[in-house]
């Protein structure tokens, strides 16, 4: 098993956010974090980053308006 | 096409509505124009409706259709240009860390700085960070980060390689990491001292 350096673990960190480490990828970097008090908190906050991103995002709903006007159009389409 | 046709497309898209809305509000940055944009995707999604051979992928391939309307209609249109860049435009691209400025050593007395700066975020700082960006970034943090769409549908539905997506993911994150710092001086949310600190770190 590879042995990350920070800059390493930094790119692995967010190739783990973005869904696309294997399990021995995500071991190295879970190696490092665990040694790297530094790494450690960068990793804690970027993926609280994400977290409040998508959390905003999230909440934006379709307006009723919309709602009404799609099932209207799905009637004349039909 | 038969009634069975017509009320499964009905349940999947009426599923879908929200997720439809909001990345239309994410690439047109305007209510009427994203509510129009939703309609246009619904028709030409029902036109279509009959070559989709599976159905579980109907969220991606509304979201694909939604995003191609928007580039090849409303982009065009350039009703709502990219807004003027906040900050140096010359650096725009240079890598930022929010991390970085706000974990500098001489702020450990202060607890989880990371966590109050993130707290301290509303809702329309983030939307309009979002909103701010080009399309180029914001069409990939839309898709990939916010929706989690998988690259390769990304990249098929953007039309570029998927090493083009992730780097404009990393750099549109790198961006907007840097506007929601702008915002967090601009507004007060950091104590000047805070600030000021960081600053010397090079920001």
């Amino acid at each position: 098993m590879k042995i990350l350096s920070c800059s390493e673990a930094v790119s692995r960190m967010f190739e783990f956010l973005e869904g696309i480490v294997t399990p021995e990828q995500k071991k190295e970097l879970d190696n490092h974090v665990e040694e790297c008090r530094h790494c450690c908190d960068r990793f804690e906050f970027e993926q609280l980053f994400k977290e409040k991103l998508v959390a905003v995002a999230s909440q934006d709903k379709a307006p009723e308006k919309l709602v009404k006007r799609v099932g209207k159009l799905l009637k004349e389409l039909f | 096409m038969g009634k069975e046709k017509k009320e499964h497309f009905e349940i999947l898209l009426k599923a879908c509505l929200h997720v439809m809305y909001r990345v239309a509000l994410r690439l047109t940055r305007n209510n009427e124009d994203a509510q129009d944009l939703v309609s246009d995707a619904t028709v030409l999604a029902w036109k279509n409706f009959s070559k989709l051979h599976d159905t579980r992928k109907f969220k991606p391939w509304i979201l694909k259709i939604v995003t191609n309307t928007y580039i090849s209609q409303y982009r065009r249109k350039k009703m709502n240009p990219d807004p003027i860049i906040l900050g140096n435009k010359s650096n725009e691209d240079e890598e930022f860390s929010l991390f970085d400025v706000l974990s500098a050593p001489f702020l450990l007395w202060n607890n989880n700085p990371e966590k109050i700066f993130l707290d301290s975020l509303l809702r329309q700082d983030i939307s309009r960070a979002i909103d701010e960006l080009p399309d180029e970034y914001r069409l990939v943090i839309t898709l990939c980060e916010l929706e989690s769409l998988p690259y390769q549908e990304v990249a098929k539905t953007l039309n570029l390689p998927i090493g083009t997506v992730r780097s404009r993911l990393h750099r549109g994150k790198s961006r907007l990491q840097k506007k929601l710092w702008y915002y967090a001086k601009a507004k007060g949310f950091l104590k000047p001292s805070f600030a000021r600190a960081a600053e010397g770190k090079g920001v």
